[in-house]
């Protein structure tokens, strides 16, 4: 039999179906449907499948306490650039990881307490992190780049309706000023970290400034509703807060531990009686660069309780576009700082030139160099007259190492640092050919002198137990042995109007480290026997030479001693 | 001079293990337990911990027998402390080289027997070989699959269209 052409029979069927096509089509959807959910449920399916083969690896038998820690830890601010993290966006990336761990960091709300608004954000990236960080404390850092393709603005609108829940706020921000009128209108009772850097960015090219905002709202203290506990301020060079301000935070936050201002154009306030304040939290006070006029009037008015271990003052005048604005001035509040009773710690870095530590009400640390020299060493010479009163009333000026000034300078103010009763340790380091200030400063070290620091008469000798000895030249090895028989009342002559009646201590604890380096362009060797000379009378009061920080009495008999390239490289014992 | 005083650990596996008390007391587990129980010759029963795993953990506890004992109340969410929070000493960092079973199986006993030092540093451990890696690597790194459906993986697509970490 024939059969019937292909599209007869198709056309035959297509006849016979026709009058069940809406049926047909009604159950072609279906079956669609019905395709649709087996393939999801087939790639549910799957999905649990690998879920079932990841549980099995090591990583997965952590619980989930202990992955949240790591996740923690992996995660931002690094410490390169804590203040620009980006913080959401990491802990998105690791919740793509798996379906585990994206349901760990979901459901983890102190993953999301950092919420940080860093260069590329997007407003729904910061919505969520708000929701899923729930009711914790906030860490805030808004920090947005300049090229930035979003407006901020209900970025920021975002994160003052949480302002309740602010614990640290950090604004790194080179944009418009009048956002931070907003802080006006919140409240922020959690408030305990407040960091605010306005960068360059608000200067135009011409050095001029720039503000296209009303004002900074500086009444912080009410709005940290009396938590803060550290405040930094960082490159404010317009609409910056007064003397006054700061101190009326500082007197608002009983809590506050740590006050930095770096560069912030403070405006000296013109109150008669601006109060003085004993922050009684206060650990750490860190002023850097800021007008001499305003330090003048903001140091004396914070007075460190014993819990202060840090108070550091700070001239690094880097910014020549404004040599005014950074003028240097710091050494006349040097006495003030000083006479802080109980300030534990103050360092005072001039220009490069000079820092001053002060521990436990007293000096301990001074570094001169040339440039401060130069200015003269009055100032130092004050501080250091001055003794600082502990509470107990008693006198205590712990001045420990001295080091890098220049000898033939300031005789008289040496004479005064020498005789500080706790001044042990002196470094040398005067490296020119001119040896004669050495000398001049060895034989100060050999005679008592006049402690003109005390009120009754006293004479002694510098009580010095290390003495570091930079270009040492050949010549003046001798001296000092002459210096150290001296001090070992060997060789005692009285050349000045000291009597024997009023020399309370003839004689100090010998020496006991004497480092020596030799001159970088020495010409006559320095001979063995002089060191061994050295090293016998040293050696006699207990104490013993170093050269090229190695031991003297251990040097190898058959290596040379005065060639650099043959030098051991055995560190010293003295640190 | 008398010697110092000594505990016995049983491990999961039963094997034994004779160490100085000040060793074993850097476990906070340990610890309590002497001062509960009182000292006895009884061995001190671990069963999550295995021997080889046991050897290693004493290994580190005899290394920081005289390190001071961490603060129980160090602000974890302090700046230094975040910043701290992937330094690893170099003696730890040797230490911790170990295969990812061995590594984490150190994790878990730490967390069991209370070491916290232990703890921090295996959990920096594993957190440095996170950082900074995208999810990909970190998969290849754990031999972990892709467990998202494609519906879950255009969420997250979306969601991470604007994460543009450093």
């Amino acid at each position: 039999m024939e059969s019937l052409p292909k599209s007869r029979i198709e056309r035959s069927n297509l006849a016979t179906l026709e009058p069940h096509e809406g049926g047909l089509m009604a159950e072609v959807q279906t079956l669609e449907a019905v395709k649709v959910v087996v393939a999801n449920e087939f790639d549910k399916i799957i999905a649990l499948l690998k879920r079932k083969q990841n549980a099995n690896l090591p990583i997965f038998r952590l619980p989930i306490e202990l992955l949240t820690t790591i996740f923690q830890k992996a995660l931002p601010p690094y410490e390169e650039d804590p203040r620009m993290m980006q913080y959401t966006p990491s802990l998105m990336r690791l919740a793509s990881v798996c379906h585990w761990w994206r349901r760990i960091i979901l459901d983890a709300p102190a993953l999301w307490t950092i919420v940080s608004v860093a260069n590329r954000f997007h407003p729904f990236q910061v919505g969520e992190a708000l929701n899923l960080s729930r009711q914790m404390p906030l860490d805030v850092v808004y920090a947005p780049r300049e090229n930035y393709q979003l407006k901020p603005d209900n970025v920021l609108l975002m994160l003052y309706r949480e302002s309740f829940r602010w614990r640290r706020l950090g604004i790194n921000y080179d944009g418009l000023l009048h956002h931070l009128e907003f802080l006006e209108t919140v409240s922020a009772p959690g408030l305990e970290d407040f960091y605010l850097c306005l960068n360059t960015a608000i200067e135009d090219g011409n050095a001029t400034f720039r503000v296209a905002g009303a004002a900074i709202y500086w009444e912080l203290g009410q709005l940290a509703g009396g938590r803060l506990r550290h405040l930094e301020l960082h490159v404010i060079r317009t609409h910056a807060p007064s003397v006054a301000q700061i101190l009326d935070i500082v007197h608002l936050s009983p809590l506050l531990e740590a006050l930095s201002l770096n560069q912030v154009a403070l405006v000296t306030s013109n109150h008669p009686d601006l109060p003085t304040l004993r922050p009684p939290s206060l650990r750490t006070v860190c002023l850097t660069d800021l007008p001499s006029t305003a330090i003048r009037q903001l140091v004396p008015c914070i007075e460190p309780t014993s819990r202060c271990i840090n108070f550091t003052v700070e001239n690094t005048p880097t910014m020549q576009e404004a040599p005014d604005f950074f003028a240097p001035g710091y050494e006349s509040v040097l006495a003030s700082i000083l006479r802080s009773r109980n300030g534990n710690r103050i360092y005072l870095y001039y220009e490069e030139g000079a820092c001053i530590e002060v521990s436990n009400g007293g000096l301990s640390y001074l570094r001169v160099n040339g440039d401060a020299a130069d200015r003269g060493l009055e100032w130092v010479h004050d501080c250091l007259a001055s003794p600082t009163e502990t509470t107990s009333g008693e006198v205590h000026l712990e001045t420990s190492h001295l080091m890098n000034f220049l000898p033939d300078a300031v005789p008289q103010h040496l004479v005064t640092m020498f005789l500080l009763p706790k001044v042990v340790e002196l470094t040398l380091n005067h490296e020119d050919d001119d040896w004669e200030s050495k000398d001049t400063l060895l034989k100060l070290l050999s005679w008592p002198l006049r402690n003109f620091t005390s009120g009754e008469e006293y004479w002694g000798l510098p009580q010095l137990q290390f003495v570091t000895l930079e270009g040492t030249t050949p010549s003046i090895i001798p001296i000092f042995i002459q210096m150290v028989r001296a001090r070992l009342g060997l060789e005692f002559q009285f050349e000045n109007a000291c009597s024997s009646q009023n020399l309370h201590r003839p004689y100090p604890l010998p020496l006991k480290e004497v480092h020596m380096h030799p001159a970088a362009d020495i010409l006559e060797s320095l001979s063995r026997s002089e060191l061994d000379k050295l090293q016998d009378i040293i050696e006699e009061g207990g104490g013993n030479v170093y050269w090229r920080s190695k031991l003297w009495k251990d040097w190898p008999k058959d290596l040379p001693h005065d060639q650099a390239d043959l030098v051991p490289d055995s560190p010293s014992s003295h640190g | 001079m008398s010697a110092a005083p000594q505990v016995t650990l049983e491990s999961s596996d039963g094997e034994k293990f004779k160490v100085d008390k000040e060793v074993a007391e850097r476990s906070v587990l340990i610890k309590n337990m002497i001062e509960d129980v009182g000292e006895s010759d009884n061995p001190i029963p671990l069963p999550n911990v295995n021997a080889s795993v046991l050897k290693k953990v004493l290994e580190y506890c005899e290394h920081h027998r005289g390190d001071p004992l961490p603060a129980a109340d160090a602000d974890p969410s302090n700046d230094d402390n975040r910043k701290r929070a992937t330094e690893i000493s170099d003696w730890d960092q040797k230490f911790i080289q170990v295969d990812q079973e061995m590594l984490f199986e150190i994790i878990l006993a730490a967390n069991y027997m209370d070491i916290k030092p232990l703890l921090d540093v295996g959990c920096k451990t594993v957190a440095n070989m996170i950082k900074g890696k995208t999810p990909e690597e970190i998969r290849k790194l754990f031999n972990i699959v892709n467990d998202f459906t494609p519906e879950e993986e255009a969420q997250i697509k979306k969601e991470n269209e604007w994460a543009e970490d450093r």
